[in-house]
């Protein structure tokens, strides 16, 4: 992939907010949603697709059952739409659709072994300072391949609670702030920040490997 | 508080997840197929519920039975259930009816009637009914018809059968129940 295009793709995927035209555009779609106009509904599943789909992603590490919660957190809401005031942006809104779609789903599949089923690492490491950094010689591990560290990081997140989970991909993963992943999640800030430290120390210690 | 070396580290790797997606063109069908599922959920809700109630199954079948049809698998079924249900309640309900018409002693003095003995067993049913148990009338027995002869001895006529008569049936003064003797009994306002 073009270096260039890459960059831009991962700017999207973290981007933590919509800026003030992409707001208004959003505004103006759902209003014509919420009347019942589905190609206005299809411009937003474009708009937020990547970013619904990622964060199904992170919260899971299961590429099938990502796409899965994806399509129905737009399914819901869709159904939803009608309800929905404005009191919050539909950005936020719609991210709290799929937190609760994937907790839902994860409470289902307590009681199972949880199955990874990742996506490609989709960069080459010359290109990535952050990546050359961690399997340049001084990493202890440096025989150790990507795939490893891409399976030992994700079976580490997923042994996070499920509200740990939620503020390590909403905010390290994908660079929402504490206020909005507030919002999103129904608590307060300082339960964000208290949950970002007790996750960080707990995925410190599984991955005490790679931390040196 | 997470400004620290460790914290720093892990967030550099936790940034690496960024870098997990999905193949170039993965979402060129996504959003097709969300409005696939959005018009099949309209057009569902457009159907009256007693419908949608028939054609539930249908969802999680992929018999050659139409998705949307009237009578999916999960309705036929549903039907079917529905129809034994009402033929056994209506059969028990019916058996039950018979039964106990049957078991009644009123029953047996009509049927009597229709053998041609309507003078001599109408009244012996009538005080029949007064000797035998609450439980015993309502529980519904089987009855059996015995020949009787009915001969007229002087003024007082008198009822005889060849065939021993079941016990309890007939309670008449004097008769120990069952037996192959001749039974006498009273008219309405024959003397005794």
């Amino acid at each position: 992939m073009d270096p260039i295009a890459e960059s831009t793709e991962l700017t999207l995927l973290a981007r933590p907010a919509l800026n003030a035209e992409e707001a208004s555009e959003v505004v103006q779609r759902v209003r014509r949603a919420q009347a019942g106009d589905l190609a206005a509904y299809d411009q937003l599943v474009h708009q937020f697709q990547e970013r619904i789909y990622g964060l199904c992603y992170h919260m899971t590490s299961h590429h099938e059952d990502a796409h899965d919660l994806a399509q129905d957190t737009f399914v819901k809401a869709w159904q939803a739409l009608k309800n929905f005031k404005g009191d919050s942006s539909f950005y936020t809104w719609i991210y709290r659709i799929a937190v609760n779609t994937c907790l839902n789903h994860l409470k289902l599949r307590r009681n199972r072994t949880p199955h990874l089923s990742l996506n490609d690492l989709d960069l080459q490491p010359e290109n990535h300072p952050d990546l050359v950094a961690l399997v340049s010689d001084k990493t202890p591990r440096r025989e150790a391949n990507l795939a490893e560290l891409q399976r030992r990081l994700n079976e580490a997140i997923l042994k996070l609670s499920e509200d740990h989970r939620s503020v390590v991909t909403l905010h390290d993963i994908q660079g929402l702030p504490h206020d909005q992943i507030a919002k999103i999640l129904g608590v307060n800030p300082g339960t964000v920040r208290s949950r970002l430290f007790y996750a960080h120390q707990q995925l410190q210690g599984w991955l005490a490997d790679w931390m040196k | 508080m997470i400004d620290d070396e460790p914290s720093k580290r892990l967030q550099q790797l936790l940034r690496l997840k960024r870098h997990e997606t999905p193949p170039p063109g993965y979402f060129n069908e996504f959003s097709d197929t969300v409005l696939d599922r959005i018009r099949a959920l309209e057009s569902e809700r457009a159907i009256p519920k007693w419908r949608r109630w028939f054609s539930r199954g249908s969802h999680s079948s992929n018999g050659p039975i139409p998705e949307h049809g009237l009578w999916s698998v999960g309705g036929w079924n549903t039907a079917i259930g529905f129809s034994m249900l009402v033929a056994v309640v209506g059969g028990t309900y019916w058996a039950f009816l018979l039964t106990d018409s049957e078991g009644m002693p009123e029953n047996s003095a009509q049927q009597a009637v229709r053998l041609g003995h309507p003078s001599v067993v109408a009244p012996a049913a009538s005080t029949v009914m007064l000797v035998r148990s609450i439980p015993e009338l309502v529980e519904p027995r089987s009855v059996q018809f015995h020949p009787v002869t009915v001969s007229m001895s002087g003024s007082s006529p008198e009822l005889s059968s060849t065939n021993p008569l079941p016990s309890g049936l007939f309670q008449l003064p004097g008769a120990s129940g069952g037996g192959s003797e001749a039974y006498r009994v009273r008219f309405g306002n024959s003397p005794r």
